[in-house]
């Protein structure tokens, strides 16, 4: 009985909480909104002086850390160059942690929490996620002097996506601690 | 060796070690049949297009470069910016052209199906459930389709650039989609999938009422029951 076997496999679903459908809309409108103002934010030319400021920064404290270990590493603006060997990496546009830091504030922004919580989960994710964007970077600049071929898949394919599961796994952590029963943004949560 | 107790730090592990085996098996098995299905699905697309009858196509190159042969619509190819582009000198007769050969890198197409890992080791990183194989199914459909999508929209977007046809507020635009596509959403795509299809996943992250209490104190009340009952 066709009928039969397809309700048998069935998973049965624990009915929804009341509201859950409507915070969960909320959330994903929320979400959307902040996405397209953030993003807009970053591509829009007023911006870009500041983004690439920032970039800079960051290929300074990569080439900084590189030092601190012993190895060789100068920055250049936007550039990371080995001065034995001259190989050099430009931390272009999308490399610099932008899109996943924009994706994690804009799920903080629109998570029902108090606005303290909300700007320590700003503070603490974006600087999380930040540091693996640092070991990403020095990573791909080792890899880069070691074999081409592996620089493109790790750059393209691997650490972008690790990137992904790590943002994840980082507003998951927040908004746990958000969600535990006693915490100051649980009593608050809007 | 014990799990992590947090199932964040579970899942950003088990999320980690998959996509190391999902790329693996992307790159060596699953990327020349994907290629194969985006390229006859895209070919079909350009032949369903008007004056793709007559002149459209997709061939891959000796050097693994794609050639796409788009068809350009009569209205737009009698535009001055498409003449002019296809060397029509002032005073001339009008050139009569049937499509526009574009050529992209064989990396281009690839970087497109990089969604379909990456949401493997997504929503097999957040636990088995009956539901799984519909879910993944379901997620590979759609990434598929996203791919093919995204490939024909860098394609306009390549086009549109060498022929010069949208005005600048319009050339703003289309340059700031182009930009998500191909610099955010085939990254972010999977996520949001991945969280739309597997509902356990959603649950766990977005469950709006307090963390329930840690299992511990449930394995009390249950010890406190069997010693209640045991008479019975």
């Amino acid at each position: 009985m066709p009928h039969a076997q397809s309700t048998a496999d069935a998973e049965p679903q624990p009915p929804s909480p009341p509201g859950t459908q409507m915070r969960m809309g909320r959330f994903v409108l929320l979400f959307a909104v902040c996405l397209a103002v953030l993003f807009g934010l970053m591509l829009a030319p007023l911006t870009v002086p500041a983004v690439a400021g920032f970039t800079h920064a960051l290929v300074t404290v990569s080439a900084v850390l590189i030092r601190l270990f012993g190895g060789h590493a100068v920055a250049a603006g936007d550039v990371l160059e080995n001065p034995v060997s001259h190989f050099a990496i430009q931390m272009a546009y999308g490399c610099n942690g932008a899109h996943v830091t924009i994706l994690l504030w804009a799920a903080v922004l629109a998570f029902p929490a108090s606005w303290m919580q909300k700007a320590k989960g700003l503070a603490a994710g974006t600087a999380a996620i930040h540091a693996v964007n640092l070991v990403r970077f020095i990573s791909l600049f080792y890899i880069g002097q070691y074999n081409r071929d592996w620089f493109d898949f790790a750059h393209l394919y691997l650490w972008e996506s690790l990137m992904m599961i790590d943002t994840l796994a980082i507003f998951w952590t927040w908004a746990y601690f958000v969600r535990k029963p006693g915490s100051a943004a649980h009593a608050g949560a809007r | 060796m014990r799990a992590p107790a947090s199932p964040q730090l579970r899942f950003l592990l088990r999320g980690s070690s998959l996509l190391l085996v999902m790329l693996a098996l992307w790159w060596w098995l699953l990327l020349n049949p994907l290629l194969t299905g985006i390229r006859l699905s895209a070919d079909a697309v350009l032949w369903l297009l008007p004056g793709g009858r007559a002149a459209s196509g997709v061939i891959v190159q000796p050097n693994g470069d794609w050639m796409l042969r788009v068809p350009i619509p009569e209205f737009l190819s009698k535009r001055d910016a498409v003449q002019r582009a296809y060397g029509r000198a002032p005073g001339s007769p009008p050139i009569k052209v049937r499509s526009f050969k574009l050529t992209i890198p064989d990396h281009i197409p690839t970087f497109f199906t990089l969604g379909l890992p990456l949401f493997w080791a997504l929503v097999l990183a957040a636990g088995f459930t009956r539901r799984l194989w519909r879910v993944v199914a379901g997620g590979t459909a759609l990434l598929a389709l996203w791919a093919l999508l995204s490939l024909l929209m860098y394609t306009a977007y390549s086009i549109e650039t060498s022929l010069k046809l949208a005005t600048s507020t319009a050339a703003t635009l289309w340059n700031s989609a182009e930009y998500l596509n191909f610099n955010v959403l085939p990254y972010v795509a999977p996520l949001f999938i991945a969280l739309w299809l597997h509902t356990d996943l959603r649950a766990q992250i977005f469950s709006w009422n307090a963390v329930s209490p840690p299992p511990a104190a449930l394995v009390d009340v249950d010890k406190r029951r069997r010693g209640r009952y045991r008479g019975r």
